[in-house]
């Protein structure tokens, strides 16, 4: 045989021996480009898992899909809602065998820059591995996949449509179809929920002084101010102590008590005590992270357990520096909380002031975020195609 | 005529200085945060001239701003220790000031360099940067103190200040004598912790003027709580500079 008639076998051996070696998804892949406004830092994405456009769309589409659930029933879109900023109006989420979880949905507004996932674990530092826990989790089960894979891999193995995106996305891989791929897909959509177009930013980063009413201004004065404290903990570009980028130096680990309810001397079983799950630190009971406050207009019920169903609750809640629970397994007063942080110190605010403040609240919705096609739940555009 | 030639190749010679920072644990006390601002850092050598220092580009330094985090616990990673280039002198004093000037005190934490852009040691346009920040738990408490610019006027928290703030809360430090080759710059924040635990105040993050402890504090760092700089010498009871 010549050299010549080898030659395109050899070409083909040396492309997918290149994939191979430089072990990453770009080659013949397109590089998602981030567009963010002037001036927003870049979020970080794990080296082993590259944004694409590829990713993205096989991304979506798998968020949206019920047959990511072993019985067929739910997605990630089920319980995040684009509507609702990705929440869902339930206290406490269901899963797909109709366990009810003992925590409220959270947002996805700008997840790409959490430091930390989950209301309150310090260990789950990427979305890629967090993604794992409503696919597999099973206390309680969510979309309860695990010891399903293979019937879960067989029904997306047998959709052409899904073959021909994870071709794309995962182009010189053998067996590409696995749950690695699946959520390293998925963490790059979600990763692309970016809201950074609110009136509050239009504000305060593209000096529009008409962008709030005055209303609103005076409203976010109160919420900066030492007499409110809420930036203390809601701070920085995505109002959260959790925020990341490429240029951040490092990481707080920022777990706080906010007197949502009171000490207790033994851990009773069945009780969520937010970080000490995950560290069993007695100091870190009753602890959980600040998340953003972006688009929260949408995201009622509020606090890790949805137990206040208005943003009027919340302001009410912090205004009193906690609250007391009268009856059942957790009552006492938070307020007292040991552990409480020293930002919540409680606060008199009048009802032009608290009138305020909510409208700066609301300053901080992306209406744009909260209806962008991108984000979109592409079944229903494939259901109203002839 | 050979000295004259040793000397001159002296004064060109470039030394890389290091200027190292700690905090003594205090029994009691758990140290959440500690972490402070310091700009326009000089060196004094043994005939009186005083050499501004060059940092060695770092995520902890840019220009004239260094940043330095004592409290390791708290976070990923700590800087105890500024590096910069200066005449290769002896040197036998060290100045810098506490907080972040007013020219960079107040713009877009985007668009800051870092170590300016950490949404936890920035306020709001209007006040600027937390200059120093601690947090610390004891007696099953948690405390803070940090401190910052006061009394700056603008259209919104969100909007500059065009003059400078009626407090501004800078402070010129001197530690005389310094060695940055032999010694260090101890931070006695136990002076801090005492007066606000001893009031059983929580906390001290803001209108200083209000409370006798933040008084008492802002004392130990030398500021006069009134007009936010320092009363004639500056006294400051938080830096001194420490062989061990």
């Amino acid at each position: 045989m010549s050299d010549s008639a080898r030659a395109p076998w050899s070409l083909a051996t040396l492309l997918v021996a290149l994939g191979l070696l430089c072990g990453c998804d770009t080659f013949f892949t397109t590089p998602y480009e981030w567009h963010l406004p002037p001036g927003f830092p870049t979020p970080v994405v794990p080296g082993d898992n590259p944004l694409t456009v590829e990713k993205i769309a096989l991304g979506r589409r798998l968020f949206y899909d019920t047959r990511l659930s072993a019985n067929n029933t739910q997605s990630c879109g089920s319980c995040h809602q684009q509507a609702l900023a990705f929440t869902e109006s339930r206290a406490t989420s269901v899963g797909s065998t109709g366990e009810r979880h003992f925590r409220n949905a959270m947002t996805l507004t700008n997840v790409a820059y959490n430091a930390t996932f989950t209301w309150a674990h310090s260990g789950i530092v990427s979305l890629e591995r967090h993604i794992l826990i409503p696919l597999f989790g099973d206390a309680p089960v969510e979309m309860g996949a695990g010891g399903h894979e293979a019937d879960i891999l067989k029904r997306i193995q047998g959709d052409a449509e899904y073959r021909k995106l994870f071709a794309a996305a995962f182009p010189y891989r053998w067996n590409r179809i696995n749950f690695d791929n699946i959520a390293k897909s998925i963490a790059c959509f979600v990763r692309i929920a970016i809201s950074f177009d609110s009136p509050f930013d239009r504000y305060a980063y593209f000096g529009e002084d008409a962008a709030l009413t005055e209303s609103q201004v005076r409203g976010m004065n109160l919420f900066m101010s030492e007499r409110l404290e809420c930036s203390h903990c809601h701070n920085g570009f995505n109002f959260s102590q959790f925020a990341t980028h490429e240029s951040s130096l490092i990481q707080d680990r920022a777990f706080h008590v906010t007197g949502l309810y009171p000490a207790t001397e033994a851990a009773t079983a069945g009780v969520d005590y937010g970080l000490f799950a995950a560290t069993n630190e007695t100091s870190d009971r009753d602890k959980f992270k600040a998340p953003t406050l972006r688009n929260i207009e949408l995201t009622a019920p509020y606090m890790h357990d949805g137990s206040i169903a208005t943003l009027n609750g919340v302001l009410d809640f912090y205004a009193a520096g906690g609250r007391e629970i009268a009856t059942g397994p957790r009552r006492g007063d938070g307020r007292a909380h040991p552990g409480k942080s020293p930002f919540i110190k409680g606060f008199i605010l009048t009802p032009e002031e608290k009138a305020d403040v909510l409208n700066f609240l609301h300053a901080l919705t992306d209406e744009r975020f909260a209806a962008d096609a991108r984000l979109s739940n592409p079944f229903l555009i494939e259901k109203s195609e002839p | 005529m050979s000295t004259g030639l040793l000397a001159a190749c002296t004064e060109n010679d470039t030394a890389r200085i290091d200027i190292r920072f700690d905090a003594p644990q205090m029994a009691d006390v758990a140290l959440g945060d500690l972490r402070f601002y310091v700009h326009d850092i000089e060196l004094i050598d043994d005939q009186g001239r005083v050499e501004t220092w060059r940092p060695m580009p770092s995520a902890w330094q840019h220009e004239r701003v260094a940043l330095v985090d004592l409290a390791g616990n708290s976070t990923l990673q700590s800087n105890r220790m500024l590096s910069g280039y200066l005449p290769d002198r002896n040197f036998v004093a060290l100045r810098f000031s506490l907080g972040v000037p007013f020219e960079l005190n107040h713009a877009n934490p985007l668009t800051a360099p870092t170590p300016l852009n950490r949404g936890d040691l920035f306020w709001t346009w209007q006040s600027g940067y937390k200059f120093l920040r601690l947090d610390w738990v004891a007696r099953n408490k948690q405390w803070s103190f940090h401190l910052g610019s006061t009394g700056c006027s603008s259209a919104s928290s969100l909007r500059p200040p065009s003059a400078a703030c009626a407090q501004p809360n800078v402070v010129r430090v001197e530690l005389k004598p310094f060695d940055p080759r032999k010694q260090h710059v101890r931070v006695r924040f136990e002076n801090l912790i005492r007066p606000l635990q001893a009031a059983d105040r929580q906390s001290c993050t803001g209108d200083y003027a209000q409370s006798p402890a933040c008084i008492a504090a802002l004392s130990v760092i030398g500021l006069n709580v009134q007009t936010g700089r320092c009363d004639g010498a500056c006294a400051q009871r938080l830096f001194e500079a420490t062989n061990e």
